[in-house]
């Protein structure tokens, strides 16, 4: 039972759930579970694997336990599902020499066949771990463990729910998914009900304490800091517990995975212990001085959390999107800050943003600079407009802007592109009045441009097929790109910010 | 057509594909088209098979070059990305107390060789076991897992097991077979398998969420090193926009980036057309730089696109008769006596006119031009001209040419080391907005030293040269004695004098001098870099017959790198006599627009189509047609009839089609049967050619009708 209670203590949110199928395996196993955990996922099977674990050395001459776990990603044919979990609750591990050959009680027995042949092989396993026990009255359980149950193939799932059924032994089949039951389950109700079980969402105390197990190497290994080998292990544990839950108070609003915030506190602390050596070293000449072990003053303690504060907000937003990687010691130069783009890609993505907020009957009064020379300047103030409307007692309508874009025909947005590059692009040369539109079109079709459409599709900035598109970018990032170019957004957008 | 070299390679950006004359079998020749060339007159017989010759050697050099710059840029990246994965699982590297393992992960954003060299330094190491995956080995998980099982396991295991039963055994796309294998083998033989995902962008990603998934399930047991190959930048980043946060965070990315962009161009451009130790054949002009500075900022900042844009420079330029001396003048001899010979065959004489007549005009600029002495000057007397001494002459203009080549390449790494030092020691020596585009900049800078437009920055340099202090001065007389002194060879010994000036400075300087005297050896000194760059930088289009080895001007050919397509097919079509006659003009004939009945079929067709609605009656269309071909045949009669021998000729030579020929010999009969079925043939064909092209759309919604694809066509 003292294994138990570790395993209980090192998955805190999941407690509840290991002593209740604990007890449930140990005493009376159902035939079928389901364990939903849309939370934590990847911790509940570790500790479901842990839990499956110890009830094993749990086995004594009365009761056998066996027990197989696979991935149903990993599973992605019947012969690999049937082949591990054969090969798992006989605990036969194939090796090179061997030809890589499944476990089977007799020689060249095969159960990967079909599902009729794996029934078959789980009888047999089941008889094999009777046997090796010499002992009749010896009862075997099986247990089987799904991970990911809701990407399990279809044709199979029906008879792993049913698998107990199927092959008279007793085995109990768990599914855990971050899906409910009825999500995932088989149409025409041809599985039976199952168990359920929940995992409750990780609430602070819990994932706090997830935090400080998982923080168990306390130096870097490459440390610049010479300093930091002279501050005894004890005081740098010490820092544990302020640094977990000022790492808690800053970014466990946003990220409630618990497997997050140990990568976020995993990263961050090499860089923690770099903050705290370098404080020590500037902090004053007794540390210098000092012989032997440093010891952390509270003073310090508070100035290092100070100073180190802002770097969790920073790295959350570097790390959480995975925009960079750890070592994080140099976060805010791995991403890219800007968009590196073409003069041709970034007047395609001005264009297919007016196209995405702006309304088809516009283009003529926004873009259109028509032979009389200038751009006819009849565009209607976009505060007026919401104001009057507001006076009318009408509904105010919400800018495009804010609704999200709106897919457009490629040819409308050659259209406006070309007026664009006729008006900004004083390189090309578009000759005189008569003949600009037709340069502007030939321009607007070269190949080189349309290439440039399939790069933005491809580096998601557009997305759609031919020949609708819309625009995947922000008002902001547009007017970065916009203001590259000398093109002034404001000018064209229908309701202007 | 089967040899034609590197047709069926893909990694060919350009194919010359040599005319072969018209097919036998052509129904269809109604348009003679005539050389577009306007030297055939002068050519050689030979001369296009000369110059191909001399295309390829020169191409191969300067290609040969390029791709060596490239790689020597390669190389440091390399080296330390390989040094990167090799450490990839060692404690340096990754971070204590992470929740799960996470697969180290590189991003290589850069063109496939450069993958190419990261992967074979990295295969190299011995204890490293590598796999290459591509796209479409990953049609769907099965597929991708088995090969990338198999790569690893049949390296080297396939005679060490014999026991294997395949229906007994593991599958062979079970990630536990692999596991297997990787556990028989001695510990330390393999400590890294490196999977690299070739064109990582045309991978599915949903295949690949999985594999990694798997992947990661058995890390660190199995070392996994991943690789990926991108073409595109690296922002936008193609791999965040694909891949979902829950597959990104499986992995430790790092981001690798080839050296692209403005850095990259200048490079190659400076090494290899303003390289001191290397003389490629030909020389681009400014304006082929300028192509490609616009071509660069607008379209693709890839290093494929310079080349293909000097490759196509180079065809270019060879298709000028002359071209073939630009190497030597031993016309694919193997003597001059033989090249001499050759020439003074009769087939020669135009050619041997025109070059002849070249040769005879007066330099451009002479007078500004020291190093044209008048002696011996070939041309004086036409009387004592051999074909001898024509060729002669030639190898002697080739050596000045060369000369005066190296003189604007001394100029213009003298004035960049200069104005190097200056910026260094706090001189602003050129107006620079930001420093962005610092090396696009330098591109246009040699643009202005091909065209000899230097003055401004010699006499900026000059000046800021007068006011810099007496270590500033000596720090700047050292790096250009440095400077002189590596000159190679033959280069240095031309300035030498320039260079015995410099150690003069530099020893007066070292012996010290007071106030004023500084002031006056500054000015001195300002001077004379002022004059010495102005000497230097002088447009090359002052040679004699430079379009021999210099592009000067002539503009690249940028339709056939960046087409149009769609307005070109509709201006053929409205237009189609200016693109397969283009010289009519030339020959002096009275450009008169084609009558609608004088088209081909095709066109009017297109016309009539330009004319209907949105939606176009088929039938409508047929008759408005056929009233065309009507007047067609009406006219050719009249034609005939007032002049009955040459009509025929004429006729053809305006280029109707083989139906106009066709309908000549069916003229007698009148408008019968036969003319119907004519008519309609044609139409249907014309039709055809135009729903090819995709200017139709059919719709089942109206009967007889089409829709149109194309409105608003400006003329």
């Amino acid at each position: 039972m003292a294994d138990l209670a570790t395993l209980s203590s090192s998955y805190p949110s999941q407690g509840t759930l290991i002593a209740t199928l604990h007890a449930l395996l140990t005493a009376t196993p159902p035939s079928f579970m389901h364990i939903t955990d849309a939370h934590c996922s990847r911790l509940t099977s570790c500790a479901l694997k842990r839990l499956l674990d110890v009830i094993a050395l749990e086995s004594d001459h009365k009761t056998v336990y066996a027990s197989a776990s696979i991935s149903a990603v990993a599973a992605f044919t019947p012969r690999i599902l049937f082949d591990s979990i054969l090969n798992a609750l006989a605990r036969h591990s194939p090796t090179w020499d061997d030809g890589c050959a499944n476990w089977s009680c007799t020689d060249g027995a095969r159960y990967n066949e079909s599902l009729d042949s794996f029934i078959w092989g789980i009888k047999d396993v089941h008889d094999y771990l009777r046997r090796n026990r010499n002992d009749a009255a010896v009862e075997v359980r099986m247990v089987l463990l799904v991970e990911r149950a809701e990407r399990l193939l279809p044709e199979l799932m029906v008879a792993l729910t049913r698998l107990a059924e199927l092959t008279q032994t007793p085995l109990t089949t768990i599914f855990t998914s971050s899906l409910p039951w009825y999500d995932i389950k088989p149409p025409l109700g041809a599985a039976p009900d199952p168990y359920h079980l929940y995992v409750d969402p990780p609430n602070q105390k819990s994932t706090l304490q997830n935090l400080s197990t998982s923080l168990t190497e306390y130096l870097p290994s490459g440390s610049h800091y010479s300093i930091l080998t002279r501050i005894s292990k004890e005081s740098i544990q010490s820092l544990q517990a302020p640094y977990i839950s000022a790492l808690h108070s800053v970014c466990g609003h946003f990220v409630s995975d618990p497997d997050e915030l140990t990568y976020l506190s995993a990263t961050l602390w090499p860089a923690f212990l770099d903050e705290l050596a370098r404080l020590a070293t500037e902090g004053g000449v007794d540390y210098e001085e000092e012989e032997g072990e440093l010891d952390i003053t509270d003073e310090l303690k508070l100035r290092l959390l100070k100073a180190f504060s802002p770097k969790f907000r920073e790295a959350l937003d570097v790390l959480y999107p995975r925009l960079g990687s750890a070592p994080a010691s140099s976060l805010s130069s791995q991403v890219p800050s800007r968009l590196n783009l073409t003069r041709t890609e970034k007047y395609i993505l001005i264009a297919s943003y007016l196209a995405s907020t702006n309304p088809t009957k516009s283009d003529m009064r926004m873009l259109y600079r028509g032979s009389e020379g200038g751009r006819r300047k009849r565009r209607k103030s976009s505060v007026l407009t919401s104001s009057r409307k507001g006076k009318d007692g009408a509904a105010i309508k919400v800018p495009q802007r804010l609704l999200g874009p709106t897919a457009f025909p490629l040819d409308r947005m050659m259209a406006i592109l070309g007026n664009l590059m006729v008006e900004h692009e004083e390189d090309l040369d578009f000759g005189n009045e008569g003949t600009r539109e037709r340069a502007a079109e030939v321009e607007v079709g070269r190949a080189g441009l349309l290439g440039a459409i399939t790069t933005l599709t491809q580096a998601h900035l557009l997305t759609g097929t031919w020949p609708t598109y819309k625009c995947a970018v922000g008002y902001e990032a547009v007017l970065e790109v916009a203001r590259d170019v000398g093109v002034s957004l404001g000018e064209r957008i229908w309701e202007a910010p | 057509m089967a040899t034609v070299p590197g047709l069926k390679d893909p990694n060919q950006t350009v194919i010359c594909i040599p005319y072969a004359g018209p097919e036998e079998d052509q129904e269809d020749r109604p348009l003679q088209v005539p050389s577009h060339s306007p030297y055939t007159s002068q050519d050689l017989p030979d001369g296009f098979g000369l110059r191909m010759e001399v295309y390829r050697a020169a191409w191969k050099e300067c290609l040969d070059r390029v791709q060596s710059i490239i790689e020597a840029l390669h190389a440091p990246k390399i080296q330390e990305l390989a040094e990167e994965v090799r450490s990839a699982y060692s404690p340096s590297q990754t971070i204590p107390n992470l929740p799960y393992p996470e697969i180290p992960t590189f991003c290589l954003h850069g063109p496939a060789a450069f993958l190419q060299d990261v992967t074979r330094e990295i295969l190299e190491t011995p204890n490293i076991a590598g796999c290459h995956l591509h796209p479409s080995d990953c049609t769907n998980i099965t597929s991708a897992m088995k090969s990338l099982i198999s790569a690893f396991v049949n390296v080297n295991a396939a005679e060490t097991n014999p026991k294997k039963r395949p229906a007994l055994s593991l599958a062979s796309y079970d990630i536990n077979m692999l596991r297997a294998w990787y556990d028989h083998l001695e510990e330390g033989t393999c400590t890294q398998l490196i999977v690299v995902f070739h064109q990582f962008e045309q991978f599915d990603s949903a295949v690949l969420q999985d594999l990694f998934y798997i992947c990661s399930l058995h890390v660190p047991e199995l070392p996994f090193v991943f690789i990926f190959s991108l073409s595109s930048q690296p922002s936008p980043s193609y791999l965040h926009a694909t891949y979902p946060r829950d597959t990104l965070a499986l992995l430790r990315v790092r981001r690798v980036v080839a050296p692209h962009g403005w850095p990259l161009a200048k490079q190659i451009l400076e090494d290899t057309f303003f390289s001191l130790d290397f003389e490629p054949e030909v020389m681009i002009g400014p304006a082929v730089l300028d192509y490609i500075v616009d071509y660069f900022t607008r379209y693709n900042q890839s290093t494929d696109a310079i080349l293909t844009i000097l490759q196509l420079t180079y065809m270019k330029h060879y298709d000028n008769p002359l071209t073939f001396f630009a190497r030597d003048s031993l016309l694919g001899t193997s003597s001059p006596a033989e090249a001499e010979q050759k020439l003074s065959k009769p087939t020669f004489f135009p050619f041997l006119d025109a070059l002849f007549t070249r040769i005879s005009l007066p330099s451009p600029a002479p007078a500004l031009d020291p190093l044209f002495e008048p002696d011996g000057e070939p041309g004086d007397d036409w009387s004592d001209v051999t074909v001898a001494s024509l060729l002669a002459s030639m190898d002697v203009l080739r050596e000045k040419y060369k000369a005066r080549l190296r003189d604007i390449k001394v100029g213009y790494r003298l004035m960049n080391l200069m104005k190097g030092v200056l910026v260094k020691v706090g001189y602003d020596t050129s107006a620079k907005k930001g420093n962005l585009e610092v090396e696009k900049e330098d591109v246009e800078l040699m643009r202005r030293a091909l065209r000899g437009r230097c003055a401004r920055e010699s006499k900026t340099i000059g000046a800021a040269v007068k006011e810099l202090s007496a270590a500033e001065a000596k720090e700047l007389l050292s790096s250009m004695h440095s400077f002189f002194q590596d000159l190679p060879g033959h280069v240095r010994r031309k300035e030498d004098k320039a260079r015995v000036k410099i150690v003069s400075w530099k020893s007066q300087l070292q012996r010290g001098m007071e106030e004023e005297e500084l002031v006056a050896f500054l000015e001195a000194i300002g001077d004379w870099v002022t004059q010495y760059l102005n000497d230097r930088l002088k447009s090359l289009e002052e040679c004699k017959l430079w379009d021999i080895w210099y592009t000067g001007s002539s503009p690249i050919p940028s339709e056939m790198i960046n087409p149009a397509p769609r307005a070109t097919i509709i201006s053929a079509l409205l237009h189609p006599y200016e693109y397969a006659q283009p010289d009519t003009e030339s020959e002096g004939k009275a450009p008169h627009a084609p009558k609608l009945w004088e088209l081909p079929d095709t066109s009017i067709l297109f016309r009539r189509y330009l004319e209907g609605g949105k939606m176009i009656n088929v039938y409508d269309w047929y008759e408005s047609f056929a009233v065309v071909l009507e007047s067609q045949r009406r006219e050719i009669r009249r034609e005939r009839r007032s002049d009955a021998v040459a009509s025929r000729n004429k006729s053809d030579g305006k280029g109707k089609g083989k139906a106009r020929a066709v309908e000549d010999e069916e003229e007698e009969e009148e408008g019968g049967e036969e003319w119907r079925m004519q008519v309609q043939a044609r139409f249907i064909r014309a039709l055809h050619e135009l729903d090819y092209m995709g200017f139709i759309k059919h719709t089942g919604r109206k009967a007889d009708h089409v829709l149109r694809t194309v409105f608003d066509v400006l003329d």
